[in-house]
C-alpha cells in the first residue's frame, strides 16, 4: 500500500516536472517567434548596404547607419514634430480629463449620470465617420498641414481616460471629499491637493498608454498634417513602389530610432501598463 | 419656527445650485471638445451623405440627392470587394484568440519568470506600426529571412507580398503577431478572475483537464471573449495603415479594405461617397456590437 503511494506520488511529481518543462519550452519558443522579427531588424540596421541586408545575422556592425539616417531621412524633424504633438496634448488633456473624472465621480450635479452615459455613447462613433468633416473644419481654420489638428482636439481630454479615472475614483471614499469640504476646501483645491496625488498610479498607466497611442498614430497625422510629418509619417514615407531600390539597412535604423522612445517608456512603466489590464479585466 | 423650516431647504438649494455649476464647469472643456470635434462632424457627415458634394464648394451649396449616394456606393462592385477583403482579415481574430488563450493558460500556471514572458509578448503591441510594416516588407521579401528559413525545409521562395492569397496571409499574420500581447494580457486577467473552486468541483466529478478547460474555464472567460471579439471587429473593420503601407491595397486589390476604398473616393473628390462608406462601416460595427451585447446580456441572465 505505502509503496504504491510513494510510487504514485513520484509519478505525479514527474508529471508536474514534465509539464513545467514543456511549459517553459513552449513559452521560450513563442518568445523567440515574437522577438525574431525585431532581432532581425536590429541586425539589418547594422549592415553595410542594402545588398548585404539579407545575409547572415549580425555579420556586420556598421553603427554609422544610425548617424547616416539623420542626414538622409528627416528623422529629426519627425522626432521634433512628434514631441510637439505628444507633450502638450498629454499634459493639458490629462489634467482636463482628471477634472472631468473627478466631477463625474464626486460632485453630485444634475444629470451627471446621463451626461456620462452619453459621453460613452459618443465613443462608439468610429473615427472614419467624423474624420472627413474634421478635415474640412480644419481646412476652414487653415490648420491642414500644421500640427494643430493633432494637438488642439486632444487638449479637451480623452473619454477613455475619463472613464478609467472615474472608475478609479469611485473606489476612493466620499468621506475624504466631504471632510475636506467641511474644512473649507473648494472642489478645485480638493482635486488639486487630495485627489491628484491619489490618482497617480491610475494616471501613470493611462497617460503612458495614451502617449504610446499618440506616438504611434499614423492615420490622423498622415491625413491632416502630412506637410508637418510626425515620426510615423516619416517612417511610412520610406515605403516606395520599388522595394528593390530601398536602402533597407537605413530604413531599419530609422524605424528602430522611431521605436526607441516608446520602448524606453514601456520598459519603465511595464508594471503599471500590464497591471492596468488586470484591473480592467476584473471590472468586466 | 415657521421661518426656520422654510430657510433650511433654501440654503440647501443654494448649495445644490453651486454644486451643479461647479460640476458643469469641471466637465465644460470636455463637453466643448466633444461637441465641436465629434458631435458636430458627426451630423456634418450625416448631412453630406444625402448630398452630392465634391468638397470644393461649401456643403450647403451642394445639391441634395436623397439616397442616391448610398445607391451609388452600394451598387459598386469595388465597394463589395473592399467589404469582403475587410471581412477576410477578421480571420485573424479567432486565430489570435486560440493562440493567446493557450499562452495565457501557460503563463497562469504561476511558474517562475513568467513576468518576463508577459513583457516579451507585449513588446510588438507598443512598437510603432509603421516601423513594423517597414520591417515585415523587408522580411517577407522573396529573398528575405522568412523565405531563407523556409528554404531550410526545401520550400521554394514564396512571393508573399506579390500574390493575392499570400498577401492576405502575410497581412493577417502580421496583425496576429502585433496584437497577440493584448489578448494574452486580457485572458490572463480573465483567468485570474476565475475561482479555483469551479475547477476543483469539476475534478471531483471526474473531469479531465481538457473537459475542465472546455466546460468550465472557456465558458467562464465569456466576458473576455466578448471584449476581444467586439474590439477586434471594431478595429478590424477600420483596418487601413497595415494593408495600405504593407501592400498598397494590392496585389490586384486583394487587400483594398473599406478604409482604403474610402480614401480612394476622398481623393477623387467624391466626398459624399466617402462619407457613405464611413456610415456603412459605422452602422455595421454598431449592429455587431449590439448583437454581441444582447447575446452577452442574455447569457448573463440565464
Amino acid at each position: 500500500m505505502k509503496k504504491s503511494n510513494i510510487k504514485a506520488n513520484r509519478s505525479i511529481k514527474r508529471a508536474k516536472l514534465f509539464s513545467d518543462i514543456s511549459t517553459y519550452v513552449i513559452l521560450v519558443l513563442g518568445s523567440v517567434l515574437m522577438l525574431a522579427p525585431l532581432i532581425w531588424m536590429l541586425s539589418a540596421s547594422l549592415k553595410v548596404n542594402q545588398f548585404s541586408v539579407y545575409g547572415p545575422l549580425f555579420h556586420e556592425w556598421n553603427f554609422s547607419n544610425y548617424i547616416e539616417v539623420f542626414k538622409t531621412i528627416p528623422v529629426w524633424k519627425g522626432l521634433l514634430n512628434s514631441v510637439i504633438v505628444a507633450v502638450p496634448s498629454i499634459i493639458v488633456g490629462t489634467f482636463v480629463s482628471g477634472l472631468a473624472a473627478y466631477a463625474f465621480a464626486k460632485i453630485k450635479f444634475k444629470f451627471c449620470n446621463i451626461i456620462f452615459i452619453l459621453m460613452l455613447a459618443v465613443m462608439m462613433i468610429p473615427f472614419p465617420v467624423i474624420m472627413i468633416p474634421q478635415y474640412y473644419i480644419f481646412s476652414d481654420l487653415d490648420w491642414i498641414g500644421t500640427l494643430l489638428p493633432l494637438i488642439i482636439p486632444k487638449l479637451f481630454g480623452n473619454i477613455m481616460m475619463i472613464f478609467f479615472l472615474r472608475q478609479f475614483l469611485t473606489h476612493i471614499p466620499d468621506a475624504l471629499v466631504e471632510s475636506a469640504k467641511i474644512d473649507g476646501a473648494n472642489h478645485f483645491q480638493i482635486f488639486w491637493i487630495i485627489i491628484l496625488p491619489l490618482l497617480k498610479p491610475a494616471l501613470a498607466a493611462q497617460t503612458v498608454l495614451w502617449f504610446i497611442g499618440i506616438w504611434n498614430d499614423y492615420l490622423a497625422p498622415n491625413f491632416f498634417s502630412a506637410a508637418s510629418p510626425t515620426l510615423p509619417v516619416v517612417i511610412g514615407g520610406l515605403v516606395s513602389d520599388f522595394p528593390i531600390q530601398e536602402p533597407v539597412h537605413l530604413n531599419m535604423a530609422a524605424s528602430i530610432i522611431s521605436m526607441i522612445p516608446v520602448l524606453a517608456i514601456f520598459a519603465i512603466f511595464q508594471k503599471q501598463i500590464i497591471n492596468s489590464f488586470v484591473l480592467s479585466g476584473m471590472k468586466e | 419656527m415657521n421661518t426656520n423650516i422654510v430657510e433650511k431647504p433654501k440654503k440647501r438649494k443654494v448649495k445644490h445650485v453651486q454644486e451643479n455649476i461647479i460640476g458643469y464647469l469641471f466637465i465644460l472643456p470636455v463637453f466643448i471638445g466633444i461637441a465641436f470635434f465629434i458631435v458636430y462632424p458627426f451630423f456634418y457627415s450625416l448631412v453630406s451623405t444625402f448630398k452630392n458634394w465634391n468638397g470644393l464648394v461649401p456643403l450647403s451649396v451642394a445639391p441634395t440627392v436623397g439616397f442616391e449616394m448610398y445607391r451609388r456606393v452600394l451598387s459598386d462592385s469595388l465597394f463589395w470587394q473592399a467589404f469582403g477583403n475587410t471581412l477576410i482579415t477578421l480571420i485573424g481574430i479567432p486565430i489570435g484568440m486560440i493562440l493567446s488563450i493557450a499562452i495565457a493558460m501557460l503563463l497562469n500556471r504561476g511558474l517562475k519568470f513568467t513576468g518576463i514572458f508577459r513583457v516579451i509578448f507585449y513588446i510588438p503591441v507598443v512598437s510603432s506600426i509603421t516601423a513594423i510594416i517597414i520591417l515585415w516588407r523587408a522580411m517577407m521579401n522573396t529573398q528575405g529571412p522568412i523565405n531563407d528559413f523556409l528554404a531550410l525545409f526545401g520550400v521554394k521562395a514564396i512571393n508573399f507580398l506579390g500574390e493575392p492569397g499570400w498577401a492576405r496571409f502575410s497581412l493577417i499574420m502580421m496583425l496576429v503577431w502585433k496584437g497577440l500581447g493584448t489578448s494574452i494580457l486580457l485572458y490572463l486577467a480573465g483567468l485570474q478572475g476565475i475561482s479555483d473552486t469551479y475547477k476543483e468541483a469539476a475534478k471531483i466529478d471526474g473531469a479531465n483537464d481538457w473537459q475542465i478547460f472546455w466546460h468550465v474555464t472557456f465558458p467562464l472567460l465569456g466576458p473576455t471573449h466578448f471584449f476581444i471579439v467586439v474590439t477586434g471587429i471594431i478595429g478590424g473593420m477600420q483596418l487601413y495603415v497595415e494593408p495600405e503601407l504593407l501592400l498598397g491595397g494590392g496585389p490586384s486589390r486583394a487587400t483594398t479594405t473599406l478604409l482604403i476604398y474610402l480614401f480612394e473616393r476622398f481623393g477623387a473628390h467624391r466626398i459624399s461617397e466617402a462619407s457613405v462608406v464611413a456610415w456603412v462601416l459605422g452602422v455595421f460595427v454598431f449592429i455587431i456590437t449590439a448583437i454581441q451585447f444582447y447575446t452577452n446580456y442574455r447569457r448573463e441572465k440565464a
